[in-house]
C-alpha cells in the first residue's frame, strides 16, 4: 500500500507538467493565474499522499486544509486586484 | 523523502526557477514564482520538515506572489531589456566559479537524516562547547514542551520571536498603508 500512494505522488507530479505548460504558454494573466492556482490543487493532493507515507494522516490533513485556505486567498488576491487594475489600464 | 519523489520534485522546481528567468513577460515570472515556491514548500513537508514548508507556502506563494502582481501593475517600465555584453565571459566565469564552490561546501555536509552529526555532538570540531547538545539534553527539562524546535524558538529565544512579531507587524502595517485605495486624496488632488 505504501509503495501504490507513492507511485500516485510521482504520477501526480508528473501531471503538473500539463498547468505548467499553460503557465508558460497561456495568452492571458488569467490564464496564468488559474494554472497556478491547479498546480496549488495537485498540491494539497500530494501532501496528504506524504502524510500517507509518514504514516501521520491526521497532522498532515490539518495542514492541506491549511494550504487550500492559502491557496484560495492568494488566486483571490491576484485576481481581485487584477479586476481592479482592468479598468484604468485598457 | 521518498527515493520517487527526490528524482521527479527537483527536476520541477528547476523547470519552473527556469521559466521565471527566461519568461519575457514579467506576470508569467511572477505566476512562475509562485508556482516554485508551492513546489518548494512541497519539498519541504515531504522531508518532514513542515513548518519550514508553511512558511514557504504563506511567504513566497501567498504574498509575494500578490506583491510582485501589484508592484508590475503600480509602476511603468521605462527602459528596454539591453543586456552588458561586455565581460561576458568574465561573467560567466564568476557565475560558474560560484557554484563550484558551493557544491564544494555541500560535500561537507552531513547527510540527511545522520543522528549523530558533527554540530549535534558535545563538543564541536575545533573543541568549543556546542549549543545543540544541550538544547537536546535539556530542553524538555526546562520547559516540559514535548517538541523542541517549539522550546527553542518560543522559550530559549523567547525575546527574539518577540521582536520577529513586531518587524512582521510592521511590515503588514506598512503594506496596508501602501495598497490602501486612495480615492479620496486623488479627487482632492484633481
Amino acid at each position: 500500500m505504501q509503495s501504490f500512494f507513492i507511485y500516485i505522488s510521482v504520477i501526480l507530479t508528473i501531471i503538473i507538467l500539463i498547468p505548467l505548460y499553460r503557465v508558460y504558454i497561456g495568452p492571458s494573466i488569467y490564464d496564468r493565474v488559474l494554472g497556478a492556482g491547479s498546480i496549488g490543487t495537485k498540491t494539497l493532493v500530494l501532501i496528504c499522499l506524504i502524510g500517507f507515507a509518514f504514516d501521520r494522516f491526521d497532522m498532515f490533513l490539518d495542514i492541506t486544509i491549511a494550504y487550500a485556505v492559502l491557496n484560495f486567498i492568494g488566486v483571490l488576491a491576484m485576481a481581485k486586484y487584477l479586476n481592479s487594475m482592468r479598468g484604468k489600464n485598457e | 523523502m521518498q527515493p520517487e519523489l527526490e528524482i521527479t520534485l527537483p527536476f520541477f522546481i528547476l523547470i519552473t526557477a527556469w521559466l521565471a528567468i527566461v519568461a519575457k513577460n514579467l506576470l508569467t515570472a511572477a505566476v512562475a514564482l509562485t508556482v516554485f515556491s508551492f513546489l518548494m514548500a512541497l519539498a519541504f513537508v515531504s522531508m518532514g520538515a513542515v513548518d519550514v514548508g508553511f512558511t514557504e507556502a504563506v511567504v513566497g506563494a501567498g504574498v509575494t506572489g500578490v506583491f510582485i502582481i501589484v508592484v508590475i501593475f503600480k509602476t511603468a517600465r521605462r527602459t528596454q531589456d539591453r543586456s552588458d555584453m561586455r565581460f561576458k565571459y568574465l561573467k560567466g566565469l564568476a557565475i560558474a566559479a560560484f557554484g563550484a564552490l558551493l557544491i564544494y561546501g555541500s560535500t561537507a555536509l552531513p547527510i540527511r537524516g545522520d543522528a549523530d552529526p558533527p554540530m549535534n555532538r558535545p563538543i564541536s570540531l575545533i573543541g568549543s562547547v556546542n549549543a545543540a547538545s544541550y538544547y537536546i539534553q535539556n530542553a524538555y527539562k526546562d520547559a516540559e514542551t514535548p517538541n523542541m524546535v517549539t522550546v527553542i524558538l518560543a522559550d530559549y529565544r523567547g525575546y527574539d520571536t518577540l521582536g520577529e512579531v513586531i518587524v512582521i507587524l510592521a511590515a503588514g502595517l506598512i503594506c496596508f498603508l501602501l495598497l490602501r485605495k486612495q480615492g479620496r486624496q486623488r479627487e482632492i488632488q484633481r
